[in-house]
């Protein structure tokens, strides 16, 4: 563990120079990300608009909610890129080869590899959306309530990262798993409007079951009912452990399993 | 000579059709992916309807809402088009020019792929999907209005949405031969294309500037035309236009694409591909 | 010591129709047939040693050096790397440094990168010292002729250098053992020809034990002294290179193309030809012979004098021909036993 944190500083920024070739890229990218928050956003403008009020929710509060959910989504996105190329094709071209016959931790080497720095756009429309609904949004701001959210987003981004490798170590299975991580992944796209009027089986998946609505949409419940914060610190610090725990011994089993190339 | 041509083509159509079957754990993901993005996307709405005075909006109630999202859902994944991800592919494996030498254009073989996996998606995946959703809505939700006319136009209208998709992935996929950035190009296209659309609300539900502005562009042809036709909320001469328009569209689209292509080939020459 | 005991590997692999229908009914199926990849093999490796691991496309090559540098874990049986199993999640790291893995058509060095970056890397991965580090790299760069392009990146290489610095990567650290997994595959004559002789030079100067798997006879007899030969998952032969040459001679192919049939019998009559055989209309001609008891230019220049030649190819007799040719051998020997080879399933594993 000590090795793989001091080797990481050196993965990065061999990926950043890597990346340098690569910079046109790089914002194609970013300008990417930024139409479709956008889009994302005008989504919700025009279904909030369609009705005079949504319970607790209106537009102000939900473009706030949307918001805090990009801030998990880009750290995990900056961090963990690589584990879609898992999900997708790494499995069955056998790109996992080579980090196998090296004495440190595969997937390390694997997840390292990739420092996807464009994902810091995603993280600073987060912010600034954040920024520019939360005195319209009508929260109570509080030190704890501000230190709570940060804590939420913390433990949201072990919480994607989990999901991501869950769903992506399934290719070890089925070869190619990625249309079903795009399937899980899209669900957090949901944790985005007001879960908990969408009907009890649904908001119950998305709490217990694949817990976006909890990490992403309960924090910021509790800001604006003015619940207690730090009960939902708790829920996604168990639900980022639960998930650590759980993708990280299918990873294993998975790999236990590889097959390389060429079969 | 013209029959050797159709056979050709044939050829191309086939193999896009076999291609799509040969992945039949994929075919099944997408299945069940669009069955859960499809449900979701009610249930949001169900969500949003519970809080409506009038019980309608963009002028759906909430069966034919329920309705529209399901043909969103299926209209997308049946008339979805591979030419940009093939573009894609052929150039960064250095394929193109291989394919530039087949006894038919590049063009064609790529619209003509797509065809096959129309059908082989229309068959497999389209069938199911809108006969299911169908039953749903009207049995379980008491859609009205459904006619069989509406029906049966609602096929040629996914094969016009799926040209105009197709024209439009060929336009955007020339963006292969200047960039490496495919992906970001791609993601956006689909974003872009998804939103104005009407595959993710309704265009009836944007504000009427937007709405009137969202028809003088090809964008309605590829979600929102096929699925309000099947709903049946199109007069006879909206259908009428909205044929004659997006036919229209697809080949101003394909000129578009033509021109630009030009200067594409030109670069795979310089480069040697 | 490497020793592998019984070791079996399966996979599974589904059952795909033919045909349009056959592809919708693939939809729905879960068949699947189980391949036997690598069938019960058992061989050690001493220290120093070198051994060439040959096959065919699918005899399963790959797989056994892929078991043994701890990327697939086999279905039973056991592989010991100095005692240790190479594909056990505890003793994994122990054994892989003591091992360096090229594989030929795979690179470990970092694509945008120079080489230098990748070397780097590995100095941290594998603790190496930073004097050892600088010494070794200064001799790898000597030895392997890599200072043109150490400051490039990986991406501008040609295959032959990248090669060579990929070899380089896996002796960083000294290890005991190198294992070679098709290292000679797309490269021409010449480059080929540099490559064999820089891992000759690298197993002198370091003594390592040398494992590589191969299709080409002929790289074989440049690096080992030892020979095991694999078909469809089983060792058919393991033994010395002398006595694979003495067994089945060293046969080479002289093809000529004439512009009329010939009649091969003047070349028959004056040297030991061991075979002829002929194609194309009788315009292509292929005499086999055994380079220990003629001279090939010899041949040669007789035929060329001789026959009204238009074209020459010469060939090895390739692993085909072999492996063939030890079939034979098994089944006059073991007239009763033939059965063994009819379990052996059709589907095979691909490299």
């Amino acid at each position: 563990m000590l090795k793989e944190l001091k080797l990481y500083p050196k993965y990065v920024s061999m990926s950043l120079r890597s990346a340098l070739s690569y910079k046109a890229d790089s914002i194609i990218m970013m300008i990417s990300f930024a139409v479709s928050e956008i889009v994302s956003l005008a989504t919700i403008y025009l279904i909030v608009g369609t009705v005079p009020t949504l319970g607790v929710w209106t537009f102000e509060t939900l473009a706030f909610l949307f918001g805090f959910t990009l801030v998990p989504k880009a750290i995990d996105h900056i961090f963990t890129d690589e584990l879609w190329i898992l999900a997708y094709r790494a499995v069955r071209r056998g790109d996992l080869d080579i980090y196998m016959t090296r004495p440190l931790n595969p997937l390390f080497q694997y997840i390292a590899r990739t420092f996807k720095w464009d994902g810091l756009g995603e993280f600073a429309v987060g912010i600034v959306i954040m920024c520019i609904f939360a005195p319209q949004a009508g929260i109570a701001w509080t030190a704890s309530g501000i230190i709570g959210l940060i804590l939420c987003a913390a433990l949201g981004v072990f919480c994607f990262t989990g999901i991501k490798l869950l769903f992506a170590s399934l290719a070890f299975w089925v070869k190619n798993a990625g249309i079903f991580l795009n399937t899980v992944y899209d669900l957090s796209n949901y944790a985005k409007y007001p879960v908990r009027y969408m009907g009890k089986a649904f908001a119950s998946i998305m709490f217990f079951v694949i817990p976006f609505g909890l990490f992403l949409y309960y924090p910021v419940e509790c800001l604006i009912t003015s619940a207690n914060i730090w009960w939902s610190v708790l829920w996604s610090a168990i639900a980022a452990l639960a998930l650590m725990v759980l993708s990280l011994t299918v990873w294993h089993i998975g790999i236990s399993r590889y097959e390389s190339a060429g079969n | 000579m013209a029959k050797g041509r159709i056979k050709r083509y044939f050829i191309f159509a086939k193999a896009g059709f076999q291609t799509l079957i040969a992945y039949r754990g994929s075919v099944l993901l997408w299945f069940v992916g669009a069955i859960i993005s499809a449900s979701l996307m009610g249930l949001l709405w169900w969500a949003i309807y519970s809080f409506s005075d009038s019980g309608v909006i963009g002028g759906f109630d909430f069966p034919q809402m329920l309705m529209y999202v399901i043909l969103s859902a299926a209209v997308f994944e049946i008339t979805i088009s591979t030419t940009m991800g093939s573009i894609t592919d052929d150039v960064r494996d250095g394929q193109i020019g291989m394919r530039l030498m087949k006894p038919i254009s590049y063009r064609a073989q790529l619209c003509f792929t797509n065809i096959g996996e129309f059908a082989g998606r229309l068959l497999i995946f389209g069938l199911p999907l809108i006969v299911g959703g169908t039953l749903t809505a009207v049995f379980g939700f008491g859609l009205t209005g459904i006619k069989w006319y509406n029906v049966l136009l609602f096929l040629p209208a996914c094969f016009i949405a799926l040209m105009v998709n197709e024209a439009y992935g060929f336009l955007f996929g020339q963006l292969a031969f200047r960039t490496q950035a495919m992906f970001g190009v791609h993601s956006m296209s689909m974003t872009l294309s998804g939103f104005l659309s009407g595959r993710m609300i309704p265009i009836s539900v944007f504000p009427a500037w937007a709405q009137t502005a969202l028809y003088c562009t090809p964008f309605p042809f590829m979600t929102s035309m096929p699925v309000r036709l099947f709903l049946g909320v199109m007069t006879w001469t909206e259908v009428l236009t909205g044929f004659a328009i997006a036919i229209a569209w697809i080949v101003v689209l394909d000129v578009l694409g033509w021109l630009f292509y030009k200067t594409s080939v030109r670069k795979v020459v310089v480069f040697g591909g | 010591m490497i020793e592998l005991i019984h070791v079996e590997k399966y996979f599974k692999k589904p059952i795909r129709g033919k045909g349009v229908w056959g592809m919708v009914k693939t939809l729905f199926s879960t068949k699947h047939t189980l391949v036997k990849a690598v069938d019960d093999i058992s061989f050690t490796v001493n220290d120093g040693e070198s051994v060439g691991y040959i096959g065919a496309n699918g005899a399963g090559k790959s797989t056994t050096i892929k078991m043994m540098s701890g990327i697939l874990t086999p279905t039973s049986g056991e592989i010991l790397i100095d005692g240790k199993h190479p594909y056990k999640s505890k003793e994994r790291n122990a054994v892989l440094k003591t091992i360096g893995v090229v594989f030929g058509q795979k690179t470990q060095l970092w694509y945008d990168l120079p080489l230098t970056e990748t070397y780097d890397l590995l100095r941290y991965i594998y603790d190496i010292p930073e004097q050892d580090y600088r010494k070794r790299l200064g001799e790898l760069v000597e030895l392997l002729d890599m200072k043109p392009f150490l400051d490039a990146p990986v991406r501008t290489l040609s295959l032959g250098q990248r090669m060579r610095a990929d070899l380089a990567a896996a002796m960083l650290h000294n290890p005991k053992t190198l294992f070679l997994d098709e290292p000679t595959i797309g490269l021409d004559v010449l480059v080929k020809r540099n490559l064999i002789d820089a891992i000759n030079k690298l197993r002198d100067e370091y003594n390592t034990s040398l494992i590589l798997t191969t299709h080409a006879m002929s790289d074989i007899e440049l690096l080992c002294k030892r020979v095991i030969i694999l078909d469809e998952g089983k060792i058919l032969f393991d033994g010395s290179l002398d006595e694979v040459k003495h067994m089945f001679g060293d046969k080479r192919n002289i093809t000529i193309q004439t512009v009329a049939p010939i009649d091969p019998a003047a070349a028959t009559d004056k040297y030991p030809i061991d075979g002829v055989a002929s194609e194309g209309d009788g315009l292509l001609t292929t005499f086999t012979v055994d380079a220990q008891k003629v001279k090939i230019d010899v041949v040669l220049d007789f035929l060329l004098k001789t026959y009204d030649v238009s074209d020459v190819k010469l060939s090895e007799t390739g692993i085909e021909q072999v492996v063939e040719k030890i079939y034979e051998r098994n089944k006059a020997a073991q007239p009763q036993s033939d059965s063994a080879q009819d379990d052996i399933p059709t589907e095979r594993e691909d490299g």
